[in-house]
């Protein structure tokens, strides 16, 4: 288990009885722990122990809904002057956008095709069932930027545009007595991948924080909270 | 001026088949600390990506690998080998 998991337990745990807001707000965020390990899991129990089950009536349908990129309201909230600011805007982004506002069905011609083909993705239609349909007109005989189940594939790997980050290579390594192939993608394009996703935006920090609860005692939660990131990214090192 | 970004490495063997002998993969994914550990841990988003597939070494006739020291050096060569080319971007970027 990691350090700063095991801080963040044991200070919630000692401050059960005041019962911060803190651990409510972690409550709430229940569902999105597939883990049984979780550490919030044992917060619960934590929670339960005590007799107080009161914030969890609409918990069921909980796992599409977006959340404010801060959960953790802690009663004290220390930031580091300047730290993680923006330095502007990100090469090509803007570009990026307005070709999805022009054409936002792009590479399908209409709203009807995309929607075709997101349903036969979604319901997992066999390659020869796709081309069957096609084969047998009954897309209708207009004409349609999906004429079969390889342009399909061919517009679904385009729909990505970041894909050219994750693009592997094979790499061979021989030790003399016999040469062995594998798989490897750049790392660090890799990180500029997660980094670029827009789903992600709400939940990404980039700025070290400390936390507080209501009798001043430090509160663990995300790496972010911790000690070490601050001292990595608020250095003197320019 | 510099911001942090941490990476978590994950591996585990992932068995294949029964047949044609036990085949396995052995998969290392990446991903990075600066996403909440909400969306981190959340299969459906994807935040977790497949750095690499590492080489399976053929094996050295006869013994097995925990038996065969000669083996076991070139399999811990090889892994070495493996990540310190995955891992070199890293290297050249800090």
């Amino acid at each position: 288990m990691h350090l700063d998991i095991v801080l963040s337990h044991r200070a919630i745990a000692d401050a059960a009885s005041i019962r911060p807001t803190f651990v409510r707000n972690e409550l709430e965020n229940l569902t999105h722990s597939d883990y049984e390990s979780d550490w919030r899991l044992e917060i619960q129990d934590v929670h339960t122990a005590s007799g107080e089950i009161d914030d969890r009536q609409n918990d069921s349908d909980r796992e599409d809904i977006s959340h404010p990129p801060v959960r953790v309201r802690p009663s004290g909230q220390e930031t580091i002057h300047q730290a993680g600011r923006p330095h502007g805007e990100v090469a090509g982004y803007t570009e990026l956008n307005k070709a999805m506002t022009d054409d936002p069905w792009s590479p399908f011609s209409s709203e009807t095709d995309f929607n075709l083909a997101s349903w036969f993705v979604r319901s997992k239609i066999p390659k020869w069932q796709i081309d069957a349909y096609f084969a047998e007109g009954l897309g209708g005989m207009d004409s349609r930027s999906l004429p079969s189940a390889s342009t399909l594939r061919q517009h679904h790997d385009i729909l990505d545009p970041f894909r050219e980050y994750l693009v592997g290579v094979d790499a061979s390594i021989d030790n003399g007595r016999n040469a062995t192939t594998f798989y490897y993608r750049n790392i660090i394009d890799c990180v500029r991948y997660l980094i670029r996703q827009v789903a992600y935006r709400s939940d990404m920090v980039y700025t070290p924080i400390r936390e507080y609860d209501s009798s001043g005692e430090r509160l663990y939660s995300e790496m972010h909270t911790a000690d070490w990131w601050c001292d990595m990214q608020v250095s003197d090192r320019s | 001026m510099s911001t942090v970004l941490p990476l978590i490495g994950l591996s585990a063997q992932r068995h294949l088949t029964n047949f044609s002998r036990d085949k396995k993969a052995w998969p290392v994914y990446m991903t990075i600390c600066n996403i909440l550990s909400r969306t981190r841990s959340n299969h459906a988003k994807m935040p977790i990506l497949l750095l690499a597939l590492l080489p399976v070494q053929a094996k050295f006739t006869g013994e097995s690998a925990r038996a065969n020291k000669a083996q076991r050096q070139t399999n811990a060569d090889l892994l070495r080998a493996v990540f310190d080319l995955v891992l070199a971007p890293l290297q050249q970027e800090a």
